[in-house]
């Protein structure tokens, strides 16, 4: 079986493109020696695995739609999952200048709207530390921040001038902070955050408890 | 540190793991940017070291993707892989669909050749436990492969 899987899989190598676009990655951060305006590709290495939640009838009829974040700028696209259920994500475009984090010696920055805030100390494995602003068009924006300074997660929900959730993305949100964040935020997405950070011990689980949630808000839609 | 060699020497294994995780190829790819952007941040890893740390840095990344609630819908992976042989794409099939405990434990056994017990330690298992995933990873490979057709009796292993 060895001989099998090692002919097999010696077929199996990452995509040239994928090879290059990592390399320039590596490339370019070298020659900068500093790491601190990468965001952009840590965003765009996490877009897969960042999910935005969104009412379904708000946007199944568009197909698509831009949501303004602190950390960029999320266009949310739809489809179908394999059980029929309609299912949403975003893809996040950010920028350096969009930087909402910045570590330093072992310390942990927010670019808060009056200024940085040191959450160094604040975080917690447990309990969200949550940031919230609002933009002159009367949007809300809330981050939901945890884990330590040097591992950090967090995740940013916006709701409209009316009150309406419109949706969100989440970055290394894994801990029992995020579900706590949620839960006090009220998000009409907490139930799925808590089968996701719950997920662990069953990555399988996790996706089927999506499947029934979509499916569930699919048909209130 | 020069993060640009020990990408080039071990991207592939970064890759696949990840893609044993989950199994979809952009999300494979993503991880992988994920983990050497990560990579790029440590100030420095033990010389020697550095594929055990990529390792798990990526078993960690795909199994936080995992959990997040968002799976992309992907062409069936068989199709995207260009593998040469009938009987290779029939073993890749079958591999990806195990269990992805079970996957993951035949990928780092088989291929990258780690013990159970080296096995336990990057996923944060048992030995025990990695010894069971594999027994009835085998079996069911089998029992999958002969029902497909696939010559099994001469790989011996099984």
């Amino acid at each position: 079986m060895k001989q099998q899987m090692k002919a097999l899989f010696d077929q199996v190598t990452m995509s040239e493109e994928c090879e290059m676009r990592i390399e320039k990655m590596l490339r370019e951060n070298g020659k900068k020696k500093h790491f601190g305006v990468k965001r952009k590709a840590v965003i765009a290495a996490v877009a897969a695995a960042v999910l935005c939640a969104l009412p379904i009838t708000a946007y199944a009829a568009t197909g698509g739609e831009i949501l303004r974040f602190l950390g960029g700028k999320g266009t949310i696209y739809h489809g179908s999952a394999e059980n029929g259920s309609v299912i949403a994500k975003v893809e996040m475009e950010t920028s350096p200048e969009n930087d909402l984090f910045r570590q330093e010696n072992g310390k942990l920055y927010l670019m808060g709207s009056g200024g940085e805030i040191d959450l160094t100390d604040q975080l917690s494995e447990t309990e969200p530390y949550i940031y919230s602003c609002a933009a002159a068009d009367g949007t809300v924006h809330y981050l939901i921040i945890g884990g330590s300074a040097e591992n950090y997660g967090y995740a940013e929900f916006v709701k409209d001038a009316d009150g309406v959730w419109q949706g969100g993305y989440s970055y290394n949100a894994v801990g029992e902070w995020y579900k706590q964040g949620a839960r006090e935020l009220e998000l009409p997405w907490a139930g799925m955050i808590e089968n996701a950070v719950d997920g662990a011990d069953d990555e399988n689980a996790a996706v089927s408890a999506t499947s029934e949630e979509w499916t569930s808000i699919d048909s209130e839609g | 540190m020069d993060v640009t060699a020990i990408f080039m020497e071990y991207k592939d294994s970064v890759f696949r793991l990840a893609l044993n995780y989950t199994r979809s190829i952009p999300d494979a790819e993503d991880i992988c940017q994920t983990v050497f952007l990560k990579l790029l941040r440590q100030p420095s890893i033990k010389p020697g070291c550095e594929k055990a740390w990529l390792m798990q840095v990526t078993a960690n990344e795909s199994r936080n993707f995992l959990r997040s609630f968002w799976r992309r819908n992907v062409e069936p992976l068989e199709d995207m892989i260009p593998l040469q042989e009938t009987k290779d794409r029939e073993l890749f099939k079958q591999v990806m669909q195990l269990k992805t405990g079970y996957r993951v434990v035949v990928y780092l056994y088989y291929y990258e050749g780690y013990s159970t017990e080296e096995i336990g330690k990057l996923l944060k298992i048992s030995k025990t436990a990695v010894t069971t995933r594999l027994q009835r990873a085998r079996q069911q490979l089998k029992k999958e492969l002969e029902e497909s057709g696939y010559e099994t009796a001469n790989e011996g292993a099984f």
